[in-house]
């Protein structure tokens, strides 16, 4: 189980700037040294996760903190998109958006994520987000 | 003070509607007095029978005694005709009366009908028995001015009998319980007539009625007379305003010629088929007809307020349906537009709490301080941004504004410097139209925003921006063109959304609103914007402007 904490990768869907930093913030905050992967819409997740025009494969296990509000391609289209890949449909997703709407929550879940959590409910810059992961993976196997 | 003002409005409305045309009672009068007239003027009506020798006419050939026969018959064909007729428009009134019951549910209709069908009976039997169809003890003499009489007799007194049960006896709100009384009455009434039938027929010594050479040529008819003279001016007029309609209405009207025929009778006519005798039959058929034209109109009323009231439903219904469909969409709109304005709002102010805690964590830490604080200034700038452009968006279409002739070459590219592109950017304008009428504030917003995304979004330091102008009838097509990276055919429907960007803020500055207003504002105008664009290709913005348009199209 420890070897799969150390190897799992973070990969963060976020198109805010101060968002993404705010994480690895938080990440450093509590000496994580697991590799920490950024893209800034659903495409450029896509495209890392399959190594696609020009990117270098992201290998699994991996994590998604994943935002819903993205320009191109939004974070339920980007569910939509994983769910239909057969190869990356087992994805293990945390949503992470500032979106607290009933019908955003229903639709995520709807695509199995495996939790949605509200921005503007935590504090400490993602602290205990960052925490949850933590010991999301400490404990938890993921799809290799 | 104004209360009862419309309300006497609405009270003088109805009475309008239950009412016969003006026109008609001057027709009716004319037609009453008519035949008075031109026996002023000399006019003989009466009929002159040809009489012959029987006992000439024992050596004629039969069809000669045939037609002097016939020739001696005139006076009785003629009452006949006059009388059938008479019975037979008593008879229509009742088919409509009934007919119109079944519409409008109004017991006036069946009970006069009722009363007309029983009076029309009498005037049938009367004229049977006085052409001998039915077999009678007494001669032609008596029986038919006595039959007349009573005829005129029972008609005046059912017309009178069915009124006065119409005001006695509210309408029961049980349907059954009112036809079931309707019924009663009526087999009483048709006992009476056929017992009176009865006793005139099988009498052979009936009452002397006429008497030609007093001032009251036939008194019986003076009882009919004092009787519809009664009705049509007391009676009847209270029963049209207890129960306004256009057929009680037409039934005081009906009293007129009523009358007229009894005066004709009473103080006129001194033999059989004489000139008083056939204008008095003749105005009796009248006065059947006019409750019958009653009716008719009472009908087209009927009718028209149906057909008013279906079509008014329908319109109201096909209103509600759309008003339902656009409440649904502006809901649904507002929802989205809450939800996206919510979410897109908290963004650079979860950034500039983000950046807050970090100077404070960060204080120590000069080099760090110096990365944060502008990136604090630009969220609040964001912020700012966000804040302006949502609140002109909400804004268009608002108030009506006033046209201004547009030159559409000096205002392309004063529009063009006014987005301060850099060196390497020019504008080429391609087509000519008229300077055209049109709101300029929204006009410009509309160009400026395109011509700035052309600059903005470009992906090299050099470009050309083409506008094309071209007149079609109502409208202006005009194409903001550019040689930039152009946009991926998915994303076409999205740029057009509020708050939707196609890059990170972080890396194009923008608050998303600019395609969306531009959107509105032409669809404001009553105008469509459309997007012709591909990867590599260049972006057309195409938009057809609505010529000599100030006001603002209602947003249904």
């Amino acid at each position: 189980m420890t070897t799969a904490r150390k190897e799992a990768t973070l990969l963060i869907v976020e198109d805010d700037d101060i968002d993404a930093m705010a994480i690895e913030r938080s990440f450093k905050k509590l000496k994580l040294d697991n590799n920490l992967v950024r893209a800034k819409d659903g495409i450029e997740a896509l495209e890392i996760m399959r190594g696609e025009n020009g990117k270098t494969k992201l290998e699994k296990p991996y994590l998604i903190l994943l935002d819903l509000n993205m320009p191109r391609m939004n974070g339920l289209e980007f569910l939509a998109a994983l769910r239909e890949d057969p190869e990356l449909s087992d994805t293990v997703v945390i949503v992470l958006t500032t979106s607290a709407a009933d019908q955003d929550q229903t639709k995520a879940y709807d695509q199995h994520v495996a939790g949605y959590i509200v921005k503007t409910e935590i504090k400490d810059s993602f602290l205990e987000v960052i925490e949850l992961v933590d010991c999301y993976w400490k404990i938890v196997t993921l799809p290799a | 003070m104004s209360n009862g003002h419309t309300s006497t409005q609405i009270h003088s409305h109805s009475r309008e509607t239950h009412r016969m045309p003006p026109y008609f009672l001057y027709l009716v009068i004319g037609i009453s007095i008519a035949p008075f007239l031109l026996s002023q003027v000399g006019m003989n009506f009466g009929s002159t029978p040809v009489k012959f020798d029987l006992i000439d006419a024992s050596q004629w050939p039969a069809h000669q005694q045939l037609d002097a026969f016939f020739y001696r018959l005139s006076g009785a064909f003629t009452h006949t005709l006059l009388e059938w007729t008479a019975f037979c428009a008593a008879i229509f009134t009742v088919c409509l009366a009934l007919n119109h019951y079944v519409m409008s549910k109004d017991y006036t209709t069946p009970v006069i009908g009722a009363a007309l069908f029983l009076a029309g009976c009498m005037d049938g039997f009367h004229t049977l028995a006085a052409d001998r169809l039915i077999e009678a003890a007494a001669d032609n003499r008596n029986l038919i001015p006595f039959t007349w009489a009573i005829c005129r007799i029972f008609n005046a007194l059912i017309l009178i009998g069915g009124v006065s049960l119409l005001l006695l006896r509210a309408p029961d709100q049980n349907n059954k319980a009112n036809i079931r009384s309707l019924l009663v009455a009526f087999v009483f009434a048709a006992v009476v007539a056929y017992s009176i039938i009865h006793y005139c027929a099988v009498s052979d010594s009936l009452p002397q009625t006429q008497y030609p050479n007093s001032l009251i040529t036939r008194p019986y008819d003076v009882i009919p007379l004092i009787l519809f003279t009664f009705a049509g001016l007391v009676l009847f007029p209270y029963f049209y305003k207890r129960r306004p309609s256009v057929f009680a209405h037409a039934l005081i009207i009906a009293m007129i010629p009523e009358a007229v025929v009894e005066l004709h009778m009473a103080f006129g006519s001194s033999a059989l088929f004489d000139h008083h005798f056939n204008i008095a039959h003749f105005l009796k058929i009248f006065a059947y007809v006019v409750p019958f034209c009653g009716l008719l109109v009472d009908y087209i009323h009927t009718y028209r307020a149906k057909e008013q009231e279906a079509n008014d439903r329908e319109i109201a219904e096909v209103a509600l349906k759309r008003y339902t469909l656009e409440l649904k969409r502006s809901n649904d709109e507002l929802d989205k537009f809450a939800h996206i304005a919510s979410h897109d709002l908290k963004a650079p102010l979860r950034g500039i709490d983000h950046l807050a805690t970090w100077i404070e964590e960060d204080k120590r830490d000069p080099e760090a301080l110096n990365e944060h604080i502008p990136k604090m200034h630009q969220r609040i700038r964001r912020m700012e941004k966000l804040l302006d452009d949502l609140l002109h968006y909400s804004s268009v279409g608002k108030k009506p504004l006033s046209s201004t002739s547009i030159n559409i070459h000096d205002l392309g590219q004063q529009v063009f410097e006014l987005c301060t592109p850099p060196p390497g950017f020019t504008l080429e304008i391609k087509g000519s139209i008229d300077n055209f009428e049109t709101a300029l504030a929204p006009f410009e917003t509309a160009l400026r925003n395109l011509i700035g995304n052309a600059i903005k979004h470009h992906d090299t330091h050099q470009g050309t921006i083409t506008l094309h102008v071209k007149d079609s009838d109502n409208y202006i097509e005009i194409i903001v063109e550019d040689d930039g990276p152009g946009i991926a055919k998915e994303y076409h429907e999205k740029v057009f959304e509020v708050f939707q960007t196609l890059k990170p803020r972080d890396i194009v500055e923008g608050s998303g609103i600019g395609l969306a207003l531009v959107k509105k504002i032409v669809n404001s105008q009553g105008g469509t914007i459309r997007v012709d664009s591909s990867i590599g290709n260049g972006t057309k913005m195409i938009i057809s402007w609505l010529k000599n348009s100030s006001q603002p199209v209602e947003s249904l």
